[in-house]
């Protein structure tokens, strides 16, 4: 193979991305342009955000919500929008604490308001507690009172809608996952229109950029930090379909944008179809669910069971 | 050249010209999972090492 002339197509430094779709090579600060421009856009096509919105940025202070951060902190002022980060402390020793001080240290230097919720204050008890004698469940059960922790903390601060720092290859995990489980209703609910009196619309503005794109932009811009990992991360199924997903997106690159083109159009072709079921309130705390008995109540039990 | 391995473990390897990518793959690394850094600088990962390079590869914890 010959050597390849690794330099950047707009303006010859060396490059330290090759990117495709269009394929391009990209220096340091020409790929921090590129990938700001890309989620502009992207929230410009989406209509993600519109003047006098209050966006709440869910800030765990991990890698994607501080790139997240970052670039809304540069785009809002031009779209006549604000921000507010809220971070949910789920009570997760040993890992918690750092990340929830790297979340402190970055709003503090943007000069961002911020909000933490904790479990303890809103279900009694952080997760480490909630979890004894079901750690092997931790992802679930954490998912489902991080949820309505963020959904609390979003009335809290009075936000008009909540963006999330879900990257390119959460979302295709996500996508593939109820391929793979064959739930379509989950395929097809879309959260970016929200549920009024519940629910603020849900955006991910970071959609269109890969996991290793974000942490490339952090690298870059100096704010990439290692930080400790979950000690309760990696459901069997997502872990298995991140090695299935990295090695096709490998040897197949844009398999990962495909299958985001992929649930678009089931989205766009059901919506015409079948309506989603509908949705009820909770005889216990009043919050929208499917069944009579919404699921943060059923995970902590007061129901009774 | 000097290969930083994720665990922050060093080997030292003795071999020809090689892309980053083939190297990766001969440490049955995923280079879609990975970002490399030559002698202080990101790479693309079809960008070559010789003799002399040091190799890191940082692997990005998940979640967050």
């Amino acid at each position: 193979m010959p050597p390849t002339e690794n330099r950047c197509s707009l303006c010859n430094e060396p490059a330290v991305v090759r990117l495709v779709e269009p394929e391009r090579r990209l220096c340091a600060s020409h790929f921090v342009e590129d990938a700001g421009a890309r989620v502009l856009a992207a929230v410009m096509r989406e209509r993600m955000i519109s003047p006098g919105d209050r966006i709440a940025v869910g800030l765990s202070g991990g890698k994607d919500s501080t790139a997240l951060l970052l670039l809304l902190h540069r785009f809002l002022p031009a779209l006549g929008a604000s921000l507010v980060a809220v971070t949910v402390d789920e009570g997760i020793a040993g890992y918690r604490e750092e990340t929830v001080a790297a979340a402190k240290d970055l709003t503090d230097e943007l000069g961002i308001e911020h909000v933490i919720v904790g479990f303890a204050d809103l279900f009694g008890d952080d997760l480490d507690a909630i979890l004894v004698g079901r750690e092997a469940q931790g992802c679930t059960v954490c998912g489902v009172l991080r949820r309505r922790a963020l959904a609390e903390a979003v009335k809290r601060v009075g936000a008009t809608k909540l963006a999330t720092g879900h990257n390119l290859d959460d979302e295709a995990q996500s996508v593939l996952m109820n391929v793979l489980r064959g739930d379509l209703p989950r395929l097809r609910q879309d959260t970016s229109t929200g549920q009024p009196g519940h629910f603020v619309p849900r955006i991910k503005p970071l959609a269109v950029l890969s996991e290793k794109e974000i942490v490339t932009y952090l690298l870059l811009r100096g704010y990439f930090h290692d930080l400790p990992e979950c000690p309760y991360a990696g459901t069997a199924l997502r872990s298995e379909v991140r090695t299935m997903l990295a090695g096709l997106e490998h040897r197949h690159p844009g398999t990962m944008v495909r299958l985001m083109q992929f649930r678009d159009g089931v989205r766009r072709s059901a919506r015409s179809a079948e309506p989603l079921k509908a949705l009820s309130t909770c005889r216990i705390c009043g919050e929208l669910t499917s069944g009579e008995v919404c699921q943060v109540c059923r995970l902590l039990e007061r129901d009774g069971t | 050249m000097r290969i930083i391995l994720p665990d922050k473990s060093v080997r030292t390897v003795s071999r020809a010209s090689a892309t980053i990518e083939e190297i990766l793959i001969e440490l049955g690394i995923n280079p879609t999972t990975v970002i490399v850094v030559k002698n202080g600088t990101i790479v693309p990962e079809d960008v070559t090492a010789d003799e002399g390079d040091e190799i890191r590869i940082l692997r990005f914890s998940h979640g967050g």
